[in-house]
Parts: C-alpha cells; structure tokens; sequence
C-alpha cells in the first residue's frame, strides 16, 4: 500500500515544505475562521470564465483558480504548474499522472484543518471510515482470509451448555452477545484491559472472549464456567448456586462489567455523573423522579441513572381511579402506569422545600435520558403477602417502540393540558426488539430461554445449547419477562 | 480515474454582488437558484464517496481489506426437525471443564454445584465450616456420638435448601433434595455393606459402579464402568483389593465417600465436594469403635421419618434425642 502520493507531490513537498498545503487548507479550502470564508467567497472564482463551479481547482505553484472544465488543464499545461487542489474537498491532482494522488502527510493536514474548519462553525465531529493503522496494516496483510456472513450462516450463533441449572445465565449471555453496539464494540477489540489482559480476573475480557468464541464459526456449544466463575467472585451478593433469577443475573452481570471498564474514569466536565465505559453509554439512561408537594405545587426533580425498567403487572395494590384498577395487557401499558403520576398516600409525607412542612404529594417518573440499549423487566414473580405467584398474564409488545410518550417533556405537557397532544414523534426515540428472556414453568420448576435477532431480522431460540430458528411471531407471541430493545438511530458525539 | 465525474455545469450564472437580491424576486429565479444550490449539495456529497473510493482503490487499502473470502457453504444452517441450526441433534455427549477454582476436571453438567461449594459461596458455606470447626473439637474432646452429628447436618441441609425454594423462584431443587434424603438410606447399606457385607455383596456393588480410587481426594469413583478417566488396570485392581480383604484403611474411606456421593450417582458424577477427609476418616473411625453403627440408625431414622411419627414409641428406644428431633423436622420439611 502506498503511503506518498507520487514523484512529482514528492518532488514539489522536499523542495516548497508543507508550508504551502497549510495555507491553502486553512485559507481556501477548510476555512478556519471567518475571515477566511469571506476571502474564499471573494477569491474562489474561476479566473477565465467567473465562475464558482464546477469544481474549483487552486493551483499549488501560484495563486490562481480555476473551473476543472478545461480552464485548470489550460493553466497548467500553459505554465508547467502540475500539481493542483480541489477547493471544496481538498484533495491533490497531479496534471503530470492525470490522477488524484493521495499522500499520507498532506492527508493529515487536510484532516486536522477540516476538523477545525468544523468546530468554528459549531458542526459535531464527523463520521470518518476505519483506517487501519501501521500494525493493522501489516496484520491485514499477513491474514488475508476475510469472513463476511451471510444472512443464513452460523456464525455469530453458538450453544451454551447448562452447568446445572445455569440457564438464567445463558440467556442473559445471548441477550448480550447479540446486542449490536457491544458486539460492535468487542469485535473492533476497543477494550483496554486493566488487569493486564488476565482473562482469570477481567470479567470485560472473557466476554470479548466470548464474541469471538460466537463468531469463530464453531459450531459445538460453550462451556461458560469460567464466566460464572468470575461473576460469582466478583460478585459475591449473588450466593452462588441458588440464584436463579435472570433479571438479577443480568444487573450483577452489567454491574461488574461496569466496574471492570473502569479505564476512564468519569469525565470531569460532565455534570450528570455518567461514567464513559461502554456499559455505561450502552446500557445507561436517567430516570426523572418529580414529586410534587399537594399544598403548595411546589416540584422536587431528582435524575437517576438507570440500567433497566422494572414494570408491574397486576392491579395497582393503592389506586383508587379506575385507570388503576385495570390490568394492563401490553407494554404501552405498562409503561403508561410507569410514568403516570402516583400519589404517595397520607401515611408517606414528605417534607416540602416549598412551605417547610410535611406534606402529601405525588410522584411522577418520566424518562430524562434513553439508554441506546432499553431493558424491560416485567414482574412476573410477585412476592408480596407471604404470597408467591408468578403472573403469567399475556402481555404483548411490539416490535418497534416509540419511546417518546414517555419522555419527561413530553408526559409534563400532557399533564398540564390534560388531552391528547400530536407531537412528532421524535425519531430518535425510536426502538426495535433485539432480544426476549422467557421463562416456562412456575416459581418452583421452570427454565429460562431466549430469542435473539441475528441479520438485522432473523430470529433464533436459544435453549441453553439447542439453537433453533424462529419467526417474529413466535417471538412476539411468547410471554415475556426481559425485553431488550435497542436504539434504531444513533448520533455520533 | 476520477475524471469522469464531470459535476453540474450548465447551470445559471449568478453574480456574486447585488443583483442575488434583486434575482430572488420572480419564483423562476427563485426556482433556478434553488435548484442549483441543492444540484451543488448533492455533487459534493457524490463527490466525497467517489474520493473516499477512488483513494481507497488507489493506496491499495480497498483490496487489503476485501482480501480473499473464506468459503460460506461451511457455515450454512440447516433448518430440519430435531436438529438445531448447526444440524446437530441434541447432545449426549458428555462435556467436561476444569474448574477454575480448584483445577478438578469434572462434568459441565454439574458445574454450578460444585463452583458453589468450591468457592465457599452460599448459604451452606457457613454451615460446612461449622460442622468442620465442631469436628475438629470432637476430635479433640473424644466423646462424641461419630456419623450421627454429621447426617444430621446433612438433613438439615436438606429442608433449608426446601425452604430457600420456597423464597427464591428456584426450580428443580425439589427432586435434588428429596434425591439426597433418600439417598442416605440406600447408600448407607452400600457404605455398610462395603465395609462388613459379603463379597458377593461387594462383588454387585462393584459390578455397577467404577470404583477406583482417586490419588489427589482418597474417595471412590462412582461413575459407569467404562468411565473415561480410569483404566481397567485400576478398575481390576481395585476389585483385587476390595475382594480380598487387604484393602484396610483405604477400602472403608472409600465405601464411605461412595455411600455420600451415591446420592448424585444417576448423574454418575462423583459429588465429593461436601466432603472432609479427616473429618470422614474421623466418623469411620468412631463407627468400628461403636458395635452399631450410628450411620446406620440414623439412616432407618431418616428413611422411615414418616413411619417413624406413626409408629410413635415403637421405635428404636435407643435413638437419642437428637436423631428423634431431626426425623421431625425432616417429617416437616416433607409435609412443606
């Protein structure tokens, strides 16, 4: 691969320096301030014909620009200049190889003054393609094998064998490993280890094991008992063999990773207390608790973080309007009796800044901050009462949600107007199923499985080390107890 | 290369000074500008893919990254009954993992059992390091009742791990735990029968079982005959031994860690984890010392702790006070 553009750029760059690159970058092509804009507006025309298009060409030997419909050639044949650039995306032609030529030192001056030129006109960062490095270069080289998989292969599906009653750990595994961030995240191997890669205590690095053990493309099932190994040690609140419950699993699971990832510390800008590990970005949203004091309206807003959302199904225990006494069926449901305002009853006053008294209020949950990853935790295992019931109503859930009803601007407004408002819905608030933890049987007998989304849209049912196909109707059919829902659009930051 | 993307041209021209404004006024201007201002825009966006390519091509990097592609048909799923997406049926075969904590070679199946015990970890961890401090100064005091405390412990386990059931959504503990209980009344005739029983008894004993014994942990192998991890060398030596009667020492540690661990023999997996050598050596000890053997009393107690309520009075006089409590609280955990 050729890193210098060719003989004649690197004739021009030994004799002139890259003096003359900066100048033309910084003024004419990536402007960095805004007197350059205004001198490019004023100078950027072509000199024989006046105009601005079609692509405007500078030349690299002396000042003078013009249209590529001729006028450059003419100028550069004329005065033997050979090498010029083009104003709008900066890229070098050599008139002598008739080509664009691309050298790797100029590449990178254009680079850093179009990420300036950027900034003072308050744009974000711009998506950039992977560029491998000199080390990921030579690896290119040295393993030209390249694996790309089709809709039905194999790869990224793998098996877990139970090690006895472990299945509430391997579907909350399949559920992760066939989150697409982290998956994304993992196989560009972005994890920077901070026990030296020792795979015994990390338990970030056995997970980036595991994504390569799914995408190896063998095919017999995975024996994870170096995984609960760790979690249990690491995790020591979960009692060991005992613990049975996925949603539990799942927490503990996420809340060592987090702890694990810990490479960089909290950013110290931030105010919102967000930590930068993937776990975080990932998984990560906040929860806005408003309580509002009944005498004299006075709110109290806290923001929580929160990894997942854990939503009742049977009927509201304390509520009086007939809103609560209904069961709710889906999860719009569910999520509608979420944020709906709840009033905290007589016997839990709470002291208001407001008129520094203890007074009845009410309590609202709204969604401040979406998480890229959405779980839902629908409680099914009731323990309330001495009374031990799994509740296996049907509850149904889409496809596709849209989480905007449920977003703090969005559910304060409505309260206040008290009627249906048709705010656009936001498409950034927009989610897809990408995984469901069912469990079968009851509170003393069951067994936990899961269906993940492979290919974009194809779904597989993973029972422990059987991995079966299944259709989206067999998915959104099924009862239910995790639901994991993952962003459709992301914005770069 | 990039030559032949020749841009918009043809469109209007439009002076830079004043005369925009006064252009702006009729829509066809209005139209025209428009039109070559979104013209322009999508040029550049084109223009800004063709460059990427065109580079990419140029320094060779597009044809490292596309490199050469493995064969597909290898990783093909296969959608037929029965069989999962890799067109395996569903497995038999037994996988095995070495624990990380204490580097033993054991089933998969059985894997979170024993990392619990391993590690330390639960609610019974506790509960093990109590019978062992309470043994070691058994030890010490000489005047103990020998196996009995020890199964009374294990009964104990037993409706606690029924309760905790009951609280956590823990299937399929059940079945394990009635599987101990009873359990303890066969393999106590196995441990006696071992120790002082025939040889035809321990020539059918040895028939079902492997039986040899492990260097590293002193106890008996439980599994199949054909159990992988031993040779028919060993497997016939142990034979000789047991049926000859030099076996000793050995023979009746080993009778005994197999009468425990009968209790996970359908799995054919040896369950030695709960185990203590010097604690198990210490109770055997006391057994022969006793002319009835505490094992065996308290294994009629656990086994017939239904019958025993029935049948009342009647029952076994010399049954301390403490082999009578534990039958009633193991009649209680069966009615739970």
């Amino acid at each position: 691969m050729s890193m210098e553009g060719c003989v004649h750029l690197s004739e021009f760059k030994s004799t002139k320096g890259t003096q003359p690159f900066r100048l033309i970058y910084s003024f004419f092509v990536f402007c960095t301030s805004k007197a350059a804009r205004q001198q490019k507006a004023k100078w950027c025309v072509c000199s024989v014909c006046g105009n601005h298009s079609p692509r405007l060409h500078a030349c690299l030997h002396c000042v003078h620009f013009a249209c590529y419909q001729g006028h450059i050639q003419d100028h550069s044949t004329s005065m033997q200049h050979n090498l010029v650039v083009d104003v709008e995306q900066g890229q070098i032609l050599c008139m002598a190889c008739g080509d664009y030529v691309y050298d790797l030192e100029v590449g990178r001056i254009a680079q850093a003054c179009k990420e300036k030129f950027r900034r003072s006109l308050g744009l974000d960062t711009q998506y950039r393609a992977w560029e491998p490095d000199a080390v990921e270069m030579t690896l290119l080289q040295a393993h030209p094998k390249r694996r790309r998989p089709a809709a039905n292969s194999t790869i990224g599906l793998r098996g877990l064998i139970n090690l006895g009653n472990t299945c509430f750990m391997s579907c909350i595994i399949q559920a992760l490993t066939h989150t697409p961030l982290l998956r994304d995240y993992f196989l560009s191997d972005k994890h920077v280890c901070q026990f030296n890669n020792d795979a015994t205590r990390c338990l970030v690095c056995e997970i980036s094991r595991l994504f390569q053990e799914f995408y190896s493309g063998n095919k017999a099932p995975l024996i994870l008992h170096k995984l609960l190994h760790l979690i249990w040690t690491h995790a020591r609140h979960l009692a060991g063999y005992e613990q049975q419950d996925a949603h539990e699993f799942f927490i503990a699971a996420l809340d060592v990773l987090h702890r694990h990832c810990q490479g960089n510390p909290p950013s110290n800008g931030d105010s919102t207390h967000t930590c930068s590990c993937i776990i975080d970005q990932i998984f990560t949203g906040g929860l806005q608790s408003d309580v509002v004091c009944q005498a004299c309206n006075g709110v109290s807003t806290t923001i929580d973080p929160f990894w997942d959302i854990s939503l009742d199904l049977g009927p509201c225990p304390y509520g009086t309007s007939k809103a609560d006494k209904t069961v709710p069926t889906s999860l719009a449901d569910c999520l509608d009796r979420f944020t709906r305002p709840e009033h905290l009853g007589s016997s839990a006053k709470i002291k208001c800044s407001g008129c520094q008294s203890y007074q009845e209020s009410t309590k609202q949950l709204t969604m401040k901050k979406l998480p890229i990853v959405c779980s839902f935790h629908l409680k099914r295992f009731e323990h309330s009462n001495r009374l031990h019931k799994k509740i296996s109503t049907f509850i149904s859930f889409p496809e596709h949600l849209d989480m905007t009803p449920f977003m703090s601007n969005r559910r304060n407004n409505n309260n206040n107007h008290n009627g249906v408002t048709t705010h656009p819905t936001d498409i950034n608030n927009r989610y897809s199923l990408f995984a469901v933890v069912n469990h079968v049987g009851n509170l003393d007998a069951g067994h936990y499985t899961a269906y993940v989304r492979q290919h974009r849209d194809q779904w597989y049912k993973c029972d422990d080390h059987m991995i079966t196909r299944a259709t989206i109707q067999d998915v959104l059919q099924s009862e239910g107890y995790l639901l994991f829902y993952h962003k459709q659009i992301l914005e770069y930051d | 290369m990039v030559q032949a993307v020749g841009g918009s041209g043809g469109i209007g021209r439009v002076g830079v000074d004043g005369s925009i404004l006064s252009s702006l006024a009729s829509p066809e201007t209005l139209d025209l500008v428009a039109q070559m201002i979104s013209q322009e825009l999508l040029d550049d966006a084109i223009l800004n893919v063709v460059f990427e390519v065109h580079q990419s091509v140029k320094t060779g990097l597009m044809m490292l990254e596309l490199g050469s592609l493995e064969e597909e048909h290898k990783f093909l799923q296969v959608n037929a009954e029965g069989l999962d997406v890799f067109g395996q049926a569903p497995i038999k075969k037994q996988h095995e993992c070495i624990c990380p904590s204490c580097s033993r070679n054991l089933a998969a199946s059985r894997f979170a059992p024993h990392l619990e015990k391993c590690m330390g970890m639960g609610r019974n961890s506790s509960r093990i390091a109590s019978r062992r401090i309470q043994n070691s100064t058994k030890e010490n005091s000489h005047n103990h009742t020998g196996g009995s405390d020890d199964d009374d412990d294990d009964d104990d386990w037993v409706i606690d791990r029924k309760r905790k059931k009951r609280d956590k959504n823990s299937p399929r503990r059940s079945k394990n735990a009635k599987l101990k209980s009873d359990s303890i009344s066969s393999s106590s005739s196995v441990e006696s029968t071992l120790a002082s029983g025939t040889t035809e008894e321990k020539r059918a004993i040895l028939k079902q079982i492997c039986g040899v014994i492990s260097e590293h942990t002193h106890k008996m192998c439980t599994r199949s005959l054909r159990c992988p991890q031993h040779s028919n060398e060993q497997r016939q030596a142990v034979r000789d031994q047991v049926l000859n009667g030099s076996g000793g020492e050995t023979t009746t540690r080993a009778a005994d860690s197999t009468s425990r661990s009968l209790g996970d023999a359908e799995d054919m997996h040896v369950d030695i984890d709960g185990l203590d050598d010097g604690q198990l050596a210490s109770s055997w000890d006391n057994d022969h010392s006793n002319t009835t053997s505490p094992a065996d009393s308290t294994s009629t107690n656990n086994s017939t702790s239904s019958l025993a309520k029935r049948s009342g009075n009647k029952s076994k006089k010399k049954s301390s006070s403490k082999s009578s409590k534990s039958s009633s609280s193991s009649h209680g955990s069966l009615l739970d």
